[in-house]
């Protein structure tokens, strides 16, 4: 090879290479994480744009439910965080007109609503449950919620934690869930007070619920499975 | 053959500089989709009796890109 030649393959070949180069950076860690977050976080802003909390998720009639004892368990650390029911209480804070702790028979005097809607997993499995509540939107008048907040953020007795955006809390379907089949929710599936929203994902249906907090911005932790890098949307 | 017509053969690139870049954007991407998509497709669990995955083919782990679901899933929606 003549330095000629050489000189012409260091520019026309290495451009003819970048695909090639680009593969290989997507090898190292410290290029491909921030490269995948950012087109997660994209996916994220498109679909929230775009699909957003506008639609409703379909419900179905009781012969489509799957039975309560078909209805898996799924949990991230215990099944069981053993709830103290009788002296549960929510902690309501943040930016809302009436902070402090509410019982659950002041959740269950807002009005009940009871769908039959699919649960659908990140990990691929759904199932159709039969679920009661109240709508979150009640309850955010009922706590007084600020207008100009912008998320909400919960915590969990047993350590998990989520946040959702106000516009689907404010979902017609998205519910304060305390019932499942018609029964008070039981131990394993959240018991007393769940997050129950059928445009999001399982992983965003937060169990064992403790604090509730209204906010306009959040924080670093944004979610357990979020923060572990899934899709902070989490729509469906 | 002589040299001189050994010479004379020449490579010609019939399409421009950028379908050819996008051709091999694509080959990455698509490479990218199917090992996330196989390693999203490996974390359907089974719930025993109430969701069962025997119907589901066991497909190696080595052929699945982004190391658990959440970084498939990222590779994934980045490529879309």
């Amino acid at each position: 090879m003549t330095e000629r030649d050489f000189k012409r393959l260091s520019r026309r070949e290495m451009l003819k290479l970048s695909p090639l180069a680009f593969a290989g950076a997507m090898l190292f860690k410290t290029v491909r994480t921030p490269i995948a977050e950012a087109g997660l976080r994209f996916s994220d802003w498109v679909s929230e744009k775009q699909i957003g909390a506008r639609r409703l998720a379909e419900t179905f009639s009781d012969s489509k439910v799957v039975s309560f004892e078909k209805f898996p368990y799924n949990y991230y650390d215990v099944l069981n965080p053993e709830v103290d029911l009788d002296s549960w209480k929510l902690t309501v804070e943040g930016e809302v007109m009436r902070p402090g702790e509410y019982r659950l028979d002041q959740i269950r005097e807002l009005p009940r609503i009871s769908q039959n809607t699919r649960h659908i997993c990140v990990e691929g499995w759904d199932v159709i449950g039969s679920f009661g509540g109240a709508r979150i939107s009640d309850f955010l008048d009922m706590i007084g919620a600020s207008d100009s907040a912008r998320f909400i953020e919960v915590d969990c007795a047993d350590d998990y934690y989520s946040s959702i955006d106000m516009k689907s809390a404010r979902h017609s379907q998205s519910l304060l869930c305390y019932e499942m089949y018609g029964r008070p929710l039981d131990a394993g599936h959240g018991a007393p007070l769940r997050l129950q929203m059928p445009i999001k994902l399982g992983y965003k249906q937060a169990k064992y619920l403790v604090t509730f907090r209204v906010s306009s911005m959040l924080g670093v932790r944004k979610g357990y499975w979020e923060d572990l890098g899934y899709s902070w949307y989490g729509g469906i | 053959m002589s040299t001189r017509a050994a010479n004379s053969i020449r490579a010609v690139y019939e399409h421009p500089y950028m379908v050819r870049l996008c051709h091999w954007l694509t080959a990455i991407s698509l490479t990218l989709m199917i090992g996330s998509g196989i390693e999203i497709f490996r974390a359907f669990p089974s719930f025993s009796t109430k969701i069962p995955e025997n119907d589901i083919a066991d497909i190696p782990s080595w052929l699945g890109v982004g190391g658990w679901l959440g970084g498939a899933l990222q590779l994934h929606y980045t490529f879309m």
